[in-house]
C-alpha cells in the first residue's frame, strides 16, 4: 500500500476543499442574490469545470502556472521557479477543477432561504453582515455540509488535471488515482487492486454518511438542497391550511413582488 | 355632505399628522421575476397620526408596495418619508435630492429605522427558538448604535416608549409556554403571535401590520384578534396595518388610506369614510358603519345592555365582554332594513329613526342608502331596488332603520 500517495491525497483534498469553501461562500452568496448578465457569465464560468474535460483544464493551467504563464511571479514569491509539478500547483487545479462542486450546493441553499427572512431581519435591525452570519449562514448549514463531501470526494477522483500539471512525483505529486494508473501500467495487479478497493470504500462510505445524515442525493449539480427541515414543515404546514385569501394575495404578491436583484447591497 | 366634509377636517386638524410623505416607484420591466408585463407605478402621498390608520385598496393596488417603501425596503423609491413633532419636521427617513437647495438624498437603510414590521406570513427565523426570535432585535442590537453614529447626519428621534419589556410582551401575546418550540412546532396563529411579539420588543416608533391576518384560518384568526385589540389599544404608536377586508378595517382603525392603482384615493377617519357611498368600502359586500355609542344599562333582566346610539336605545347581548362606557359597534349594511313607520309587530328590537343622505346603485338589483342618525352619525343599509321603489326613497326622507345585528368594536 502507497501510504505516501493516501495522506498526500488527504492533504490535497482537504486542504482544496477549506480554500474552497473560503472562496466558494461570498462567490455563492453573490451568485444567489443577484441576477444579471454578470451572473450568468460567472455562473457559466464556475460551472465549466463539469463538462470540460480535465486534459483541457489541465492544459490551461499548464500554460499558466509555467515558467513562462501569468502565475510565474507569485510562484517566485513562494521560492519555486513555477507552480507546475509542485502541490501547491495541484491545489490551484483542485480548487478550480472542483470549484462548481462546493460553490453550486451552496448557492442553492443561499437561495432557498426565503428572501423576506432578510428583510424581516433588516427591520429588525440586522446589519447586513449580522444578516449573512445570523440568518444565511445556518440556515444554509446542511448546504456547507454537501459542498465540504462533494469538494473532498471529487478531489480526491481526480486524475486528468494532475495527470497534465502534477505529473508523478512521490510526496508531491503522485496521488492515489496517479499512483493506481501507474500500478496498472506496471502490472502491478494486486497493489492497483488495494488502492482501488479503498477509493471506493472510502467514496461509499462518505457519500453514504451524507446520505443519511442529510437525505440529499449527491448524485450531481442539481441538488435538492433544502434550506432545513424546519422549513419543509412549515410550507407542509402552511398548505394544509388554506385560505380563501390565498388566492388574493397570491396575486398582489407575483405584481408587488420587490425588485430582488440589487436590493440586497442598495438596503445597505 | 358638506357637513360630513366640515367633521373630516376637523378630526384631521386635532390630530397632528407624525408621518407624512410621498413615493414614487416605478417598476415592471426592470423586474426579472414578475410576471405581468404591466409596469406598476406607485405614487402615492400619505399622512399618519398616532393610532392605528388602515391602509384599504383592491389587490395589486400598491398597498404593501407603500408599506415596504415605509419600512425602507424599497430603496428604488423615489420620494420623502419624515416624522414631525409639534408640526415641524424632526426626522427624516427618506428625500430626495434637492437641486435648489444642493441637499444631498437621504436613504435610511431598513435597519436604521425603527420599526416594528409584521408580514403575512410570519418570517419566523426557522432555526431558532420562538424566545430567539423574540429577542433577534436585541441580540443584534449592540452594533447598530455604532452604525447609527457613522451613518448619515440625520438626528434620530427618541423612540416612543411602549414601556413593554420581553416579560410584559410575551404576557400580553400568549407566549410563556411557546419559548423553547421552533416554529415549526406553532400553529399559524401562534406563529403570527410571536412575530408580532419580536416586532414589538424592538420598541418601534411606527408599527407596520401587513395582512397579519390575512395567511390565516378562521380559528386562528379569532384568536389573533382577541391579542391585536389589546395590544393596538395599547399603543401609543403610530400603526398601519395594510388589509383588503372591510370588516378588519372597521374593527381595528381610527383612519383609513384608500389607494386604487397605486394612488391614494383618499384619507381620513374610519366612520367617515366607511360611509362615503361613492368609496369602495361602502360597495364591498362586507360594507358596515362604525358607531359611538355610550352605555346605557348594563344587563338588565332579559339579559340584555341598553347602549344610547343617535338619542335612542339600542339592545346588545351583554356578554359579548365587558361594556365599556363608551363602545364602538359595528352594524353591517346588510343587517340594515328600512321602513317608513316604527313597526311595531317585529322581532327586530333596534329600530333607529334616521334621514336618507345619499343613495348609490349597486348593482342591477340592490342598491346601498346611508342613512344620517340624529346625532349626526351615519348608518349604511343595503336594499333591493325594489324595496327602494315601493318606499320611494327620496333623499332628505324620514326612516327608520330597522337593525338585525350589533357588534361590539
Amino acid at each position: 500500500m502507497d501510504w505516501l500517495a493516501i495522506t498526500l491525497t488527504l492533504k490535497l483534498a482537504l486542504v482544496s476543499t477549506l480554500i474552497l469553501l473560503l472562496l466558494g461562500t461570498p462567490l455563492a452568496w453573490w451568485l444567489a442574490r443577484r441576477q444579471g448578465w454578470w451572473v450568468s457569465i460567472v455562473n457559466t464560468l464556475v460551472t465549466l469545470p463539469v463538462v470540460l474535460p480535465p486534459t483541457v483544464i489541465g492544459f490551461y493551467l499548464l500554460l499558466l502556472l509555467s515558467p513562462q504563464g501569468s502565475l510565474a511571479n507569485v510562484a517566485q514569491l513562494f521560492g519555486l521557479t513555477t507552480f507546475a509539478f509542485s502541490f501547491t500547483g495541484l491545489v490551484i487545479g483542485s480548487v478550480i477543477y472542483s470549484l462548481p462542486f462546493v460553490v453550486q450546493p451552496l448557492v442553492n441553499s443561499f437561495a432557498a432561504i426565503p428572501h423576506n427572512l432578510f428583510e424581516v431581519a433588516a427591520t429588525l435591525g440586522a446589519t447586513p453582515l449580522q444578516r449573512f452570519t445570523r440568518i444565511a449562514l445556518p440556515l444554509a448549514k446542511p448546504g456547507f455540509v454537501v459542498a465540504f463531501v462533494l469538494g473532498f470526494a471529487h478531489t480526491l477522483g481526480e486524475f486528468g488535471v494532475v495527470l497534465m500539471i502534477g505529473g508523478n512525483i512521490p510526496g508531491e505529486t503522485r496521488v492515489v488515482s496517479i499512483a493506481i494508473y501507474e500500478q496498472v501500467e506496471s502490472l502491478q495487479w494486486g497493489a492497483a487492486h488495494q488502492m482501488s478497493l479503498l477509493m471506493l470504500l472510502f467514496a461509499f462510505v462518505v457519500i453514504l454518511i451524507t446520505h443519511r445524515l442529510q437525505k440529499y442525493s449527491a448524485l450531481g449539480l442539481s441538488l435538492p438542497v433544502r434550506s432545513s427541515k424546519a422549513e419543509l414543515s412549515k410550507s407542509k404546514h402552511r398548505k394544509s391550511q388554506p385560505s380563501k385569501a390565498d388566492y388574493w394575495r397570491d396575486a398582489e404578491a407575483e405584481k408587488n413582488r420587490p425588485v430582488t436583484s440589487g436590493s440586497e447591497r442598495d438596503n445597505d | 355632505m358638506t357637513d360630513s366634509n366640515q367633521a373630516m377636517s376637523d378630526l384631521l386638524t386635532n390630530d397632528q399628522p407624525v408621518l407624512q410623505g410621498k413615493f414614487r416607484l416605478q417598476r415592471g420591466d426592470l423586474t426579472q421575476r414578475t410576471k405581468s408585463t404591466q409596469p406598476f407605478i406607485l405614487n402615492c402621498e400619505f399622512k399618519f397620526q398616532r393610532g392605528v390608520t388602515a391602509i384599504f385598496g383592491p389587490s395589486g393596488c400598491g398597498k404593501t408596495t407603500l408599506l415596504r417603501a415605509i419600512a425602507g425596503l424599497e430603496p428604488s423609491a423615489q420620494g420623502s418619508c419624515e416624522w414631525l413633532s409639534n408640526g415641524k419636521s424632526c426626522t427624516i427617513w427618506q428625500a430626495s435630492r434637492d437641486e435648489k437647495n444642493g441637499t444631498r438624498p437621504v436613504f435610511v437603510p431598513a435597519y436604521q429605522r425603527r420599526i416594528g414590521y409584521v408580514v403575512q406570513q410570519s418570517g419566523l427565523f426557522p432555526h431558532l427558538s420562538v424566545e430567539q426570535n423574540i429577542r433577534f432585535g436585541e441580540s443584534v442590537a449592540a452594533k447598530i448604535k455604532v452604525a447609527k453614529t457613522k451613518a448619515t447626519n440625520v438626528t434620530i428621534a427618541e423612540p416612543t416608549k411602549l414601556g413593554l419589556g420581553f416579560s410584559h410582551v410575551i404576557a400580553l401575546l400568549g407566549l410563556t409556554k411557546l419559548l423553547q418550540r421552533k416554529p415549526h412546532q406553532l400553529s399559524g396563529g401562534q406563529q403570527q403571535r410571536v412575530a408580532i411579539g419580536r416586532a414589538l420588543l424592538r420598541n418601534p416608533q411606527l408599527l407596520l401590520l401587513d395582512e397579519p391576518l390575512a395567511a390565516l384560518d378562521q380559528a386562528a384568526r379569532n384568536d389573533i384578534i382577541r391579542y391585536l385589540e389589546d395590544l393596538i389599544a395599547r399603543l401609543e404608536i403610530p400603526t398601519l396595518f395594510v388589509s383588503h377586508d372591510p370588516s378588519e378595517v372597521a374593527r381595528f382603525s381610527d383612519n383609513i388610506l384608500i389607494m386604487d392603482g397605486g394612488e391614494t384615493l383618499t384619507q381620513g377617519n374610519t366612520q367617515q369614510l366607511l360611509t362615503q357611498l361613492h368609496l369602495p368600502l361602502a360597495q364591498n359586500d362586507h360594507a358596515s358603519a362604525v358607531l359611538r355609542a355610550t352605555l346605557i344599562t348594563a344587563k338588565d333582566a332579559q339579559g340584555l345592555s341598553w347602549l344610547g346610539v343617535g338619542g335612542e336605545k339600542i339592545a346588545v347581548p351583554a356578554e359579548h365582554k365587558k361594556l365599556r362606557q363608551l363602545e364602538r359597534i359595528r352594524v353591517y349594511a346588510a343587517d340594515v332594513s328600512l321602513a317608513l313607520s316604527r313597526a311595531l309587530d317585529t322581532s327586530i328590537v333596534n329600530i333607529l329613526e334616521a334621514k336618507v343622505s345619499d343613495i348609490q346603485n349597486l348593482d342591477e338589483a340592490r342598491v346601498i342608502v346611508r342613512l344620517q342618525l340624529n346625532d349626526g352619525q351615519y348608518l349604511l343599509a343595503k336594499i333591493t331596488r325594489l324595496s327602494q321603489m315601493r318606499l320611494n326613497l327620496t333623499l332628505g326622507m324620514q326612516v327608520f332603520a330597522q337593525v338585525k345585528g350589533v357588534a361590539l368594536l
